[in-house]
């Protein structure tokens, strides 16, 4: 099968997704907030349809900073639940974004034929629309596919924040009372990290839809982890993974005719097993013959 | 309005929806409140969406949407969640939030492709399918009802059967491991059960959302009461009440989707415990705080007028309110004389006060206890006299009156403070 | 004399429930001091107290005779050995780089003295050879030497440490309490959590022993007596955990004036 235009622009803005959510995704997953990650994820949907019906088209800054809002929003009110009303843990994340998905659903149902947005478009994402989508400025010249700048954009955001932001980001994960006791505010990185995980879902939720969304957060960070025990690599190799699962996906779903969102899922669960089997340092294979080293 | 619902419920359609959602709903919270106490609830969900393979497995294998091998399959792939999720988290340094988004994720992915793929073969019996997704409690029928009050009544029985089982290996797993209990097996069947009703709740709600009728009425269940038979009482319950509420909504608008509205009929009965609950509810125990702070404020009042009667020895004697003022740092003491007055505490004379004898006597305990602490914190715990006020300013509101007989014994009555006040005792 | 620590009337707890009462000492710079007593008398809670990393009921704290705000830089802290995770992607110089982040902050940059420095730490814990390793492969001893060297990297004028010895061996204990005195010596103040009675003695200038209330505080001689520490682990006061256990159950204030917060 000879790759076109259009396979070429799906894959970069495939990629470009991936790494966005490998970034955030493993700074999740030390941080132990993977499920968190994935309650975010589901919970936007309300905020999408809102932002959706206000202001009547997608990408917009309006829409995006919409559904960050509600994601913040999401991660306060678990805590809330969990400080306030003294729920366990587990329970008032399952609680808030299952409620807020289901509001979100029937919201979209209730507008049905109001808003360009569908429960397929929910489940599947519309990754392979990405071509057709193009952004035109005022003035008439053609920019090309408008989620291809968008996430773009967000990818550079993101790398930026990492880079500046490294040092508090590694030390209020890894250890946030030492963090604390040197002056750096480990509330705000918390905010800042799952405000970059809101925006990421929300731009990468209409591309690949909410649950998949998950599996970019988490799978690469999840195969990076067994790889390396270096930060940075870790960072590296989990937009990596990203990125070789979502050529692997897109190759599986044309050949098998299939969802596209749920073939780089799959891939990434395939990458994700291979390391975990071989990775040379933590793999299944190699891992009973390794013992820590005693003096 | 009233008469088109007695119309709908009188229909049969509407009966096995109804009954149906109901079966779903109240055997998912019974299975979910042990997931809750073992906290495991999101556990449930990655279960919940792992199903989604099996389903279409299911299909693939028997052509047709065969109930019998839908449902084989989607347990098999929901029990393999399950045990995916422990392999990984015990050979590998991946920590178990990780462990269950992963596994949750990529089996839900792999789920869409060969739901995608089976849908693309335009194969005429596929067609509904999808309902999985999203439940199909709308369109449950006389032969559901049969299968669902089967699996129902079994959850049912084995949860009375394992009962104290369960209960044990939620509380103290090691505990249940001293005792001989075969935790290895009774994990098994609390698995294989849960998996059971997540594999039978989908098809109310559908994947997306089965977490929530898993945990929601559980959670809600928990504000209301501490003991585990109760809970599982209340849960199933609350979880029945959503199933219904979720199927005449439905109903009475047919363009709305039935599980989405019995997660939130479910998620309001879970915030409407969470706030009114007695005890461990948010408001009860906001205004146990108030109380707490009025009685505070009251006592704080009676002490004032107490210490202004202890020079000259004439405790109920008269006084203006500016006096009491002078005297009391409260921001509105007009209004504590007044509940006090109420109470019997006080007497008014135009613009003067004065205690009452009930008054005088917990005013005199109050400052007992107060002086009483005092005197502990110095001779027990070797704080300095001057830093031992504030703590005896709240412990003089606190003590009940077995610790205040006990504080007494361990000083043995003693009669002055370490600031050489007179510590006074009631007269008998 | 000068004091390192002031601790005013510190009342702190738990979801209502004090688990310090009215603590009140002065401990003296240029020392090594230990806090000992019993489990669950609030060691930790005091260190971390001190470090601000949990709020005061009521009291206050004053670090070289100003708030903690002024004075962040020259305190260092140790947390307890089960409190990090030991999965976690970084190396053993990655942890004592962090020790001067108090001094480039979170921004700046990190210069080629600023890692001679750390690596400098690492030489005095013995730990350079494992530079490049990564913390869950190390010994007890070495991790607990690590996080000692991001310390010293750090190089504060106030150490609190959080039970350094737990799980470390014999070995790594001696060389650590030498390194300490050696810091003591250069005018350093060090601030240790510790369990174990018999070694106490030998090792601190300065004790502080501590169950849920202070029960003595000076110079080691002169506190570690059979009397004390008799009060120290002889059991608690039933009279004061049953206040404090009805304190958590009615959630009331530890101060009159705390009832509205929280």
């Amino acid at each position: 099968m000879p790759i076109g235009y259009e396979d070429i622009t799906i894959l970069i803005t495939g990629t470009l997704i991936a790494i966005c959510c490998a970034l955030t995704g493993s700074l999740l997953m030390l941080r132990r907030m993977a499920l968190a990650g994935d309650a975010i994820a589901h919970a936007v949907l309300p905020g999408i349809v809102i932002a959706f019906l206000l202001s009547g088209s997608r990408s917009s800054p309006f829409m995006i900073a919409g559904a960050a809002a509600i994601g913040l929003f999401t991660t306060f009110s678990i805590e809330m639940l969990q400080k306030k009303a003294r729920l366990q843990n587990d329970a008032s994340i399952g609680l808030t974004f299952t409620f807020l998905f289901a509001t979100g659903i029937i919201l979209l149902s209730m507008l049905a034929g109001q808003v360009d947005l569908d429960q397929d478009c929910v489940l599947y994402g519309e990754l392979a629309y990405v071509p057709l989508d193009v952004w035109i400025t005022p003035s008439g010249t053609v920019m090309g596919p408008r989620a291809l700048w968008v996430t773009a954009v967000l990818c550079l955001l993101l790398l930026a924040l990492i880079i500046v932001a490294r040092r508090p980001l590694l030390l209020t994960t890894f250890d946030p009372a030492y963090a604390s006791a040197i002056g750096v505010s480990v509330p705000f990185y918390h905010y800042l990290l799952m405000g970059s995980v809101s925006v990421t879902t929300v731009v990468s939720f209409e591309l690949v839809g909410a649950i998949l969304v998950v599996a970019l957060l988490i799978a690469p960070a999840a195969t990076a982890y067994m790889l390396t025990d270096n930060f940075r690599m870790l960072l590296v190799l989990a937009c990596l993974a990203g990125a070789v699962a979502v050529a692997a996906g897109y190759a599986m779903a044309a050949t098998l005719d299939t969802s596209i969102a749920g073939s780089i899922a799959t891939a990434n669960g395939l990458l994700f097993m291979l390391a975990f089997i071989f990775s040379p340092q933590h793999g299944l294979l190699f891992r009973k013959k390794r013992k820590p080293v005693i003096h | 309005m009233s008469a088109s619902y007695f119309f709908l419920l009188s229909d049969p359609n509407v009966q096995y929806v109804a009954l149906g959602a109901m079966l779903l709903t109240g055997s998912s919270a019974l299975m979910g409140t042990f997931a809750l106490l073992s906290k495991k609830s999101l556990v449930g969900d990655a279960i919940a969406h792992a199903v989604l393979p099996g389903v279409c497995l299911g299909f693939i294998l028997a052509g047709t949407k065969e109930p019998l091998w839908i449902l084989a399959g989607a347990f098999l792939t929901g029990a393999l969640s399950v045990y995916l999720i422990d392999f990984i988290v015990h050979n590998s340094h991946i920590k178990e939030d990780t462990a269950i988004g992963l596994v949750l994720s990529v089996m839900f992915g792999a789920g869409i492709v060969l739901l995608t793929a089976i849908q693309k073969t335009g194969n005429a019996a596929q067609s509904g399918l999808d309902q999985y997704l999203f439940g199909r409690a709308a369109a449950i029928n006389r032969q559901d009802l049969l299968v669902f009050g089967t699996t129902s009544v079994l959850i049912m029985a084995l949860v009375i059967v394992f009962f104290r089982s369960f209960t044990l290996l939620a509380f103290d797993r090691h505990f249940a491991h001293a005792l001989g209990f075969n935790v290895k097996f009774i994990q098994f069947i609390q698995t294989t059960l849960i998996v059971l009703a997540v594999v039978i709740g989908i098809q109310a709600v559908g994947v997306v959302l089965m977490a929530a009728i898993l945990i929601t009425p559980a959670a809600a269940a928990r504000y209301w009461c501490n003991s585990v038979k109760t809970m599982l009482w209340l849960s199933s319950a609350f979880g029945m009440i959503s199933g219904l509420c979720g199927a005449l909504i439905s109903y009475a608008a047919p363009a709305m989707p039935t599980g989405p509205w019995i997660v939130v009929v479910a998620s309001v009965i879970a915030f409407v415990s969470l706030l009114v609950a007695p005890e461990k509810g948010m408001l009860s125990r906001s205004l146990r705080q108030r109380r707490l702070q009025q009685t505070i404020a009251q006592e704080n009042l009676l002490k004032t007028l107490y210490k202004l009667g202890e020079k000259n020895e004439d405790f109920l004697h008269e006084r203006t309110a500016q006096e009491i003022m002078r005297n009391l740092k409260s921001a509105r003491p007009q209004k504590l004389l007044r509940q006090l007055l109420k109470q019997g505490y006080v007497e008014r004379n135009n613009n003067h006060w004065k205690l009452t004898e009930a008054g005088y006597l917990r005013a005199q305990r109050i400052v007992k206890i107060h002086r009483l602490w005092e005197l502990y914190l110095t001779t027990y715990m070797n704080i300095a006299p001057d830093h031992v006020h504030d703590d005896a300013e709240t412990i003089e509101h606190l003590l009940t009156p077995e610790l205040e007989k006990e504080l007494e014994r361990q000083l043995g009555y003693p009669s002055t403070d370490p600031h050489q006040s007179q510590i006074p005792y009631r007269k008998t | 004399m000068d004091y390192a620590i002031e601790i005013h009337d510190l009342t702190v707890a738990f979801d209502r429930k004090p688990v310090l009462w009215n603590i009140d000492a002065h401990l003296p710079a240029g020392k090594l001091i230990g806090i000992l007593g019993p489990n669950g008398a609030g060691k930790s809670t005091l260190i971390k107290t001190i470090m601000g990393l949990i709020p005061a009921g009521s009291g206050y704290v004053k670090i070289f005779g100003q708030p903690l705000k002024e004075v962040r830089k020259r305190v260092s802290y140790v947390p307890q050995r089960e409190t990090i995770d030991w999965d976690f992607p970084v190396s053993v110089m990655d942890v004592a780089l962090m020790g001067r982040y108090a001094h480039t902050g979170m921004f700046g940059k990190l210069r080629r003295a600023d890692r001679d420095i750390a690596l400098d730490a690492l030489r005095k814990v013995g730990m350079e050879a494992f530079a490049n390793r990564q913390i869950g492969r190390l010994s007890g001893g070495q991790q607990q030497r690590t996080f000692l060297a991001r310390a010293l990297a750090q190089r504060a004028d106030l150490y609190l440490m959080d039970e350094p010895f737990a799980g470390v061996d014999a070995a790594t204990e001696k060389a650590v309490i030498t390194l300490l005195r050696e810091m003591t010596t250069q005018g350093k103040t060090v601030l240790v959590v510790h369990h174990n009675l018999q070694s106490a003695r030998q090792y601190f200038d300065h004790l502080l022993l501590l169950n849920t209330r202070l029960v003595a505080c000076g110079p080691a001689p002169e506190v570690f007596t059979p009397d004390n520490l008799r009060d120290t682990y002889g059991g608690n006061l039933t009279l004061l955990t049953d206040v404090a256990n009805l304190m958590h159950q009615e959630q009331h204030p530890v101060r009159e004036n705390k009832l509205q917060q929280e």
